[in-house]
C-alpha cells in the first residue's frame, strides 16, 4: 500500500514537471513584455500554436484545374506540384511569417496566411497568372557601386565608411548573398532606398537556397528592362549535358528554343553582351542567371548549363521557362478569412465561456460531493493543465471549436468522477467502511468509465480524420481531454482517497 | 450527502408509453418540419456561397442593409443580425449565393458591398471582419464527406455496441441514437440554424454521449439481471434506470454548464451553431436514454422473448 503510493507520487511529479516544462514557452509568451522579436519567434515554435480562426489570416483551397487538358493521375498530381513550389514563392514575397502550404487530395492545395489582413493584396499574388522575363544583370562593378552609394545613402557618410546596407551580405560563389534570418530587415532598407538605384535598374533576390549549412537568399541588381519573356518562348526541356566540356560531364542542362518572334532579338542579346548574365526572372524572383558564352544565333537552341547533378533543378527550371506562368489554371474553391480582431473576440469569448462553465461546474461538484466533490475539480484542474501542455508538446492546433471542446471535457471528464462517486455511495449505504467502499467504487466504475468515453472517442477520431480545418482542432482536444481524463479520474483521485484513507480506513468520507 | 434525488423508484417500464407518445410526435413533427421547409436549412459550407462578416462604427438596421444590398442587385440574401453579450455591439453577418459569390472577380463582392456601404453612410466606419467563400462544386464535395464522416462514425460507434452490450440493449441504443439526431435536427432547423461542418460535429459527439449514456444504463442493468435473480426483466430495469438517475442528470448538468456557457458568450463567434446543437443534443440524449432505451428493451422481450425470463 505504502510503496503504490510513493510510485503513484513520484508519476505525479514525473508528470508535473513534463507539463510545465511543455507549457512554460506557452506562460512566457503570454507574461512577458520585454521579449525582443528573436526570443519571440524561438519561442512561438513551442509554445501553443494557435489556428488562423484564432490569430485572424487567410485560408484558402486552390484546385488545380486539369479538365479537358488529357492529363493522366501522374501529370495532373506533378503539375498541381509544380503550381505548389509557384505559389509557395509568391507567398514569400508577401512576407507571412508562418504560411503553410500543402497538397490536399490530388489536385487542391491548401494555403494558410495567418496575420493576413490585406485580403485583396493576397489573393491578387496568389491568384496572377505569373511573368517570366530575361533581364540583363547590372555588371559587377555597377552593382558594388549602387550598393556603396546605398551605405552612403544611410549614413550620410559619402566617404564609405559605415556599411549599413552592404554589412548584411556575405559572398555566396561569385553572388553576395543574404542570410535567413536578416532577410526581413534587409528587404526593409532595399524598399526604403529605392531612389537611390538608377532608374533602369532594381534590387531582386534570388529564392531561398542551402549555401554550406546556412539559409541565404542570393541579391541581384538587375536591369529593368526584359530584353525576351515568356511569351517568346516555343520550349524547354531538361536533359543530360552534350557537350564537350568534362567539367559539365554527366550534369543536366536546360536546352530552349525560341518563337520566330523573339529569334532576332535574343541574337542580338547573347551577341552583345558575351561575358553578362542574363537573369531569369520569375514573379521577380530571380529563378537563375547564367553567364552568356556566346551569340545564339537565330534558329538554334539556347542552353543553359549547370551543376545540377540530380536534374531537379533543371527540371523545374525548364517547366517554369515553357509554362512561364503557372502549370495549370488555379481556382479558388474555398476561403475564409477572419480579421485578427475577430479573432481576438474569439479568444476573449471561448476563454469567458470556459471559465464561466468551469466555475459553474466546480462550484456544482463541490456542493453536491463535498469533500470528495474537492478531489474531482482537482482532478479536472489537472485535466485541463496536462490536455494545453499536450497539445502545446504535439504542436496541435487550438482553434476555435477547439475551445469549445475543452469546455466540452470540462463538462464530460466529471462524469468518470460522478459515476465513481455514485458508486461508492452506492457501498456507504449498504455499510460498506469508507476504505473498501472506495476500493469497490473505483473497481467497479473504471471499466464503465472506460466503456462510456470510448464511444465519444470513436466519434472525434472520425471527426479528426474526415476534417482539416477548425473542426479538427475540437476533435484532437476531445479526445486528448478525453483520454488525460480516464488517468487523472481514475488514478490521480484514487490517489488522493488513498491519502486520505491511509492510516484509518474508516474516516468519515465526506461524499 | 447532498442528493438531487433521493432513491427513487420511477416506474419506466409502465412509463414507457409516455415516452413512445412523446417521441413519436416529435418525430412526425421533424418529418412535417423537414418537408415543409424542404430539407434543413444548409450553411455555405454545403450550399455553396459567401459569408460576409460586418462591423459598424454606428449601429444601422437590418433594413438599411437590406436596401443597400438589394441596390448592388443582390435580393437573394439571408442577413443575420449578431448581438454580443458582452460588449452589446452588434454586428452582421451577410450569406449570398454562390453565383454571386464567384472568386475569380476582380472586384470581390464583399469590397463591393463595403464601398457601396460607405458612399451611403459617409460618417459609418464599416469593418470586414470575416469572410468565407465556398464554391458550389466544393460545397457539394463537403456535403459528402459529412454524411460520410457521420456514417463512417455511426458504424464504428454500432459495431462497439454489438461487441460490449447484448444485442436487445444494441437495438434499444441504435434507435436511441437516431431519435436523438432526428429530433436535434428537427429542433435546429425550427430554430434557423444552418446546418455547417461544426453542426455535424456537434451531431456525431451527440452520438458518442448518447451511446455513453445509453452504455451506463444497459449496464447497470445486465449488472442486476445477473445478481439479482429472483427480479423480472422489468424490475432490473426499474431499478438499473434508477439507481443510475443521479449519475446521468448530474452528468447531463455539468455538460449544460458548459455548453450554454459557450452559447452565452459565443453568441457572436463561429461555433454558436455549433454549441446550440449540442445543447439541445444533450437533452435529447439524457431524455432517450432513460425513456427510450430500455422500454424499447421491454418491447423485444414481449415480441422475442428470451428462454429463461419472465417480464
Amino acid at each position: 500500500m505504502k510503496r503504490s503510493l510513493w510510485i503513484k507520487l513520484v508519476l505525479f511529479i514525473l508528470a508535473l514537471v513534463i507539463g510545465v516544462v511543455l507549457l512554460y514557452p506557452t506562460l512566457r509568451l503570454l507574461v512577458a513584455t520585454d521579449l525582443d522579436e528573436e526570443e519571440r519567434m524561438v519561442l512561438e515554435k513551442k509554445a501553443l500554436h494557435l489556428g488562423l480562426d484564432l490569430v485572424g489570416g487567410m485560408h484558402l483551397v486552390l484546385e488545380a484545374d486539369t479538365s479537358g487538358r488529357g492529363f493522366t493521375t501522374q501529370e495532373m498530381a506533378s503539375a498541381t506540384d509544380n503550381a505548389i513550389s509557384i505559389i509557395r514563392d509568391r507567398v514569400d514575397e508577401l512576407g507571412v511569417a508562418e504560411p503553410n502550404i500543402q497538397r490536399v487530395g490530388r489536385n487542391r492545395m491548401q494555403v494558410q496566411l495567418p496575420g493576413v489582413a490585406d485580403r485583396e493584396r493576397a489573393l491578387e499574388v496568389i491568384g496572377k497568372t505569373g511573368l517570366l522575363e530575361f533581364r540583363l544583370l547590372a555588371s559587377p562593378e555597377a552593382t558594388m557601386k549602387i550598393f556603396s552609394d546605398i551605405d552612403a545613402h544611410l549614413s550620410g557618410d559619402s566617404l564609405g565608411g559605415a556599411r549599413p546596407f552592404s554589412g548584411y551580405l556575405v559572398p555566396a560563389g561569385s553572388d553576395a548573398a543574404v542570410e535567413k534570418p536578416n532577410y526581413r530587415a534587409f528587404k526593409k532598407l532595399v524598399e526604403e532606398t529605392r531612389s537611390v538605384v538608377p532608374a533602369d535598374a532594381e534590387i531582386l533576390f534570388g529564392p531561398e537556397e542551402e549555401a554550406e549549412g546556412r539559409s541565404i537568399r542570393k541579391v541581384y541588381v538587375v536591369k529593368k528592362k526584359a530584353e525576351i519573356t515568356g511569351a517568346d518562348i516555343k520550349d524547354a526541356k531538361a536533359m543530360l549535358y552534350q557537350g564537350n566540356d568534362p567539367n559539365l560531364d554527366r550534369t543536366w542542362m536546360v536546352s530552349m528554343d525560341l518563337q520566330r518572334s523573339g529569334q532576332a532579338r535574343f541574337a542580338n542579346v547573347t551577341g552583345n553582351n558575351v561575358g553578362e548574365r542574363l537573369a531569369i526572372v520569375f514573379d521577380d524572383l530571380v529563378k537563375s542567371a547564367p553567364v552568356i558564352k556566346e551569340r545564339i544565333p537565330p534558329g538554334s537552341a539556347a542552353t543553359i548549363t549547370s551543376t545540377d547533378r540530380v536534374g531537379n533543378e533543371m527540371r523545374d527550371l525548364a517547366i517554369l521557362i515553357r509554362h512561364g506562368a503557372l502549370p495549370v489554371p488555379l481556382r479558388i474553391v474555398q476561403e475564409r478569412t477572419v480579421s485578427p480582431t475577430l479573432g481576438r473576440d474569439s479568444i476573449r469569448a471561448g476563454v469567458i465561456a470556459i471559465l464561466i462553465g468551469l466555475a459553474a461546474v466546480v462550484l456544482f461538484i463541490i456542493i453536491y460531493y463535498t469533500g470528495s466533490g474537492l478531489v474531482a475539480v482537482a482532478a479536472l484542474i489537472f485535466n485541463l493543465f496536462w490536455l494545453l501542455a499536450v497539445l502545446a508538446g504535439f504542436r496541435a492546433t487550438l482553434t476555435l471549436p477547439g475551445l469549445a471542446g475543452i469546455a466540452l471535457t470540462i463538462g464530460m471528464a466529471v462524469d468518470a468522477n460522478v459515476l465513481i462517486y455514485e458508486r461508492i455511495r452506492d457501498e456507504l449505504r449498504v455499510g460498506k467502511f469508507p476504505r473498501s467502499a472506495v476500493e469497490t467504487g473505483y473497481d467497479k466504475a473504471w471499466r464503465i468509465i472506460i466503456d462510456a468515453n470510448i464511444t465519444t472517442i470513436i466519434a472525434a477520431v472520425v471527426l479528426a480524420v474526415f476534417n482539416s480545418g477548425p473542426v479538427r482542432g475540437f476533435a484532437i482536444t476531445l479526445i486528448v481531454g478525453l483520454s488525460i481524463n480516464m488517468i487523472t479520474a481514475v488514478y490521480f483521485s484514487r490517489g488522493l482517497f488513498d491519502l486520505y484513507l491511509f492510516r484509518r480506513p474508516d474516516r468519515k468520507l465526506y461524499i | 450527502m447532498f442528493e438531487i434525488l433521493k432513491e427513487t423508484r420511477i416506474p419506466f417500464s409502465r412509463l414507457r408509453y409516455i415516452g413512445f407518445i412523446a417521441s413519436g410526435v416529435l418525430i412526425v413533427l421533424t418529418v412535417i418540419l423537414l418537408l415543409v421547409n424542404g430539407g434543413p436549412n444548409y450553411g455555405i459550407d454545403f450550399e455553396g456561397g459567401s459569408k460576409i462578416g460586418l462591423s459598424f462604427s454606428e449601429p444601422i438596421t437590418t433594413e438599411e442593409l437590406r436596401s443597400v444590398l438589394a441596390d448592388i442587385g443582390e435580393t437573394n440574401v439571408k442577413i443575420f443580425r449578431i448581438q454580443d453579450v458582452s460588449t452589446g455591439a452588434s454586428s452582421f453577418q451577410v450569406q449570398v449565393s454562390p453565383k454571386t459569390a464567384l472568386v475569380e472577380e476582380d472586384k470581390s463582392f464583399s469590397r463591393m458591398l463595403i464601398e457601396e456601404l460607405q458612399v451611403r453612410n459617409p460618417g459609418i466606419e464599416v469593418t470586414l471582419t470575416g469572410e468565407e467563400t465556398v464554391s458550389a462544386a466544393f460545397g457539394k464535395e463537403l456535403q459528402w464527406d459529412a454524411i460520410l464522416a457521420l456514417l463512417l462514425g455511426l458504424a464504428l460507434i454500432l459495431i462497439y455496441i454489438w461487441i460490449r452490450i447484448d444485442f436487445r440493449f444494441g437495438v434499444g441504443t441504435v434507435v436511441a441514437v437516431f431519435h436523438d439526431v432526428w429530433i436535434t435536427l428537427g429542433i435546429i432547423t425550427l430554430a434557423g440554424i444552418r446546418i455547417d461542418i461544426t453542426v455535424i460535429a456537434a451531431l456525431l459527439t451527440i452520438i458518442g454521449y448518447s451511446v455513453n449514456d445509453s452504455i451506463v444504463i444497459s449496464k447497470r442493468i445486465q449488472e442486476l439481471i445477473k445478481t439479482r435473480r429472483g427480479a423480472t426483466l422489468t424490475e432490473n430495469i426499474d431499478a438499473g434506470i434508477n439507481t443510475t438517475l443521479s449519475r446521468t442528470i448530474v452528468t447531463s448538468i455539468t455538460t449544460l454548464f458548459v455548453s450554454v456557457a459557450v452559447v452565452i458568450f459565443a453568441s457572436g463567434t463561429a461555433i454558436f451553431p455549433f454549441a446550440i446543437t449540442m445543447t439541445i443534443g444533450i437533452i435529447i440524449g439524457t431524455y432517450s436514454s432513460s425513456f427510450i432505451v430500455a422500454p424499447i428493451v421491454v418491447e423485444l422481450e414481449r415480441v422475442l422473448p428470451s428462454h429463461k425470463r419472465r417480464t
